[in-house]
């Protein structure tokens, strides 16, 4: 039904895209986030959250689409790749980039606990959880629309 | 020459003034992008009626910038809705021939224009709703009715995620309108439906014969009439909630849950929970004289 042909790919890109999903699924995995964990496990898990959903539309966009090598170190290039394949309305267009703003906050924003739950770390591992859950259906859709591409072999 | 994406937008939203079809498109789904080598537009449409007029219009679009050395890639779609599905009967091939489905008609709508798709639903993905919603069970005279019913909201669902897919993955129900739904598209759509699995498996528990004394004690302490599902919804809460961590959060209140469902969940939960009181009457006499009250 999508406007692209599919066409079989090269076992050398079907690698690569294993790879990639490899990776996305491990990192998913360990962005599981405890009910003891400190503000910067809580950070790691969210930064992981958000690679793991990079690595999966790299996985995905690979197999549709070219040139995708030269965006996979652009990641607003990335989420526009993604919002065009998608639609601007589609969860996983919003979902990705409310990951990255979230990241973007966990890697570089020291006081982003204070200023958003009032250093208030169980409403901080609160809301993380929900997002994560939010988060994990959509991550498994785009693995697995990744996936198919791989089962051509 | 370089053109943002704004100016490409401002372009053709002129020309879809002087046509007068702006009023046609939806700016909340409608979006252009910058794409570092091109542009992309996707024009979103409420009408499917004036599809082909803008199609055309964007068309030229593409043909002018080309002159400016400018590529633009475009998708021009519409928004559809669901009005209504409703099982059809056994699927067949082209050549007549019975497949292992069964065909589900789905009547679209956008703006004027109406359009029907057919979904061919596996026998395999009806084998796993029927499964996962404890229909096996059903003995009532009804139960195939009931059982299309339920598959047909798994249709639904099914149909609106393909509809919800914007930009080049979109779905186009004019050109494609045969749909198949196996069982991964049935496991997806069962995943997505959270509240009403949750409500459906605590219907469940509830007529399971550890627990179905207990909430018929309950419902005659407090003087409730089992055939009012609304008077009965609150016990429910019950048999819902799970492991509780710290930080998580689950479902406790059946009627918030309850609340969450669309009106046709709502009244296929319904029918299960009836369907579940026909099936303890009859397989259940001394609880019937047991709760002669509840069940009066």
């Amino acid at each position: 039904m999508e406007r692209s042909v599919r066409v079989p790919l090269s076992p050398q890109l079907q690698d690569e895209i294993a790879e990639r999903l490899r990776l996305a699924s491990g990192l998913m995995e360990t962005a599981e986030i405890a009910p003891t964990c400190s503000e910067y496990e809580l950070r790691n898990s969210l930064s992981r959250l958000y690679y793991a959903f990079f690595h999966a539309s790299i996985a995905l966009l690979s197999a549709t689409e070219s040139d995708i090598e030269q965006i996979s170190r652009n990641h607003g290039a990335l989420h526009a790749r993604l919002q065009r394949k998608f639609g601007k309305t589609m969860l996983i267009s919003r979902m990705i980039r409310e990951l990255y703003e979230v990241r973007k906050n966990c890697d570089y924003e020291t006081g982003m606990f204070r200023t958003k739950y009032g250093g208030n770390i169980e409403a901080g591992r609160k809301d993380s959880i929900l997002l994560l859950k939010r988060a994990k259906t959509q991550f498994y859709w785009l693995y697995h629309q990744a996936r198919k591409y791989l089962d051509q072999k | 020459m370089n053109l943002t994406s704004n100016q490409v937008e401002e372009m053709i939203e002129r020309q879809l003034r002087e046509a007068a079809l702006s009023n046609f498109v939806n700016r909340a789904h409608s979006q252009f992008l910058d794409m570092q080598n091109e542009m992309f537009v996707e024009i979103v449409l409420d009408d499917a009626t004036h599809l082909e007029e803008v199609e055309k219009i964007v068309r030229n679009t593409t043909q002018e910038l080309k002159l400016q050395d400018i590529k633009l890639d475009s998708v021009v779609r519409a928004l559809w809705e669901i009005l209504d599905v409703s099982y059809v009967g056994p699927s067949r091939s082209a050549d007549g021939g019975l497949r292992a489905a069964s065909l589900y008609d789905v009547t679209l709508k956008s703006g004027n224009r109406q359009h029907h798709v057919a979904v061919d639903v596996f026998w395999g993905a009806t084998e796993f709703l029927k499964q996962k919603r404890g229909l096996g069970k059903l003995t009532s005279k009804s139960k195939r009715d009931f059982q299309n019913e339920v598959v047909a909201k798994a249709v639904w669902s099914f149909v609106q995620h393909q509809l919800s897919q914007g930009g080049i993955s979109y779905w186009n129900p004019v050109l494609h309108p045969r749909l198949e739904m196996n069982d991964a598209a049935m496991l997806f759509v069962f995943g997505q439906s959270t509240a009403l699995n949750e409500l459906w498996q605590a219907v469940s528990d509830s007529f399971e014969p550890p627990v179905v004394d207990s909430i018929l004690g309950s419902l005659a302490a407090s003087r409730k009439k089992i055939q009012n599902f609304d008077a009965v919804l609150p016990d429910l809460s019950n048999m819902l909630g799970g492991a509780y961590r710290k930080g998580a959060t689950f479902s406790t209140s059946a009627n918030e849950l309850f609340q969450k469902l669309d009106r046709s969940e709502q009244e296929l939960l319904k029918k299960y929970f009836y369907a579940r009181v026909e099936l303890l009457k009859t397989e259940s006499p001394d609880l019937i004289r047991k709760f002669s009250k509840v069940f009066s």
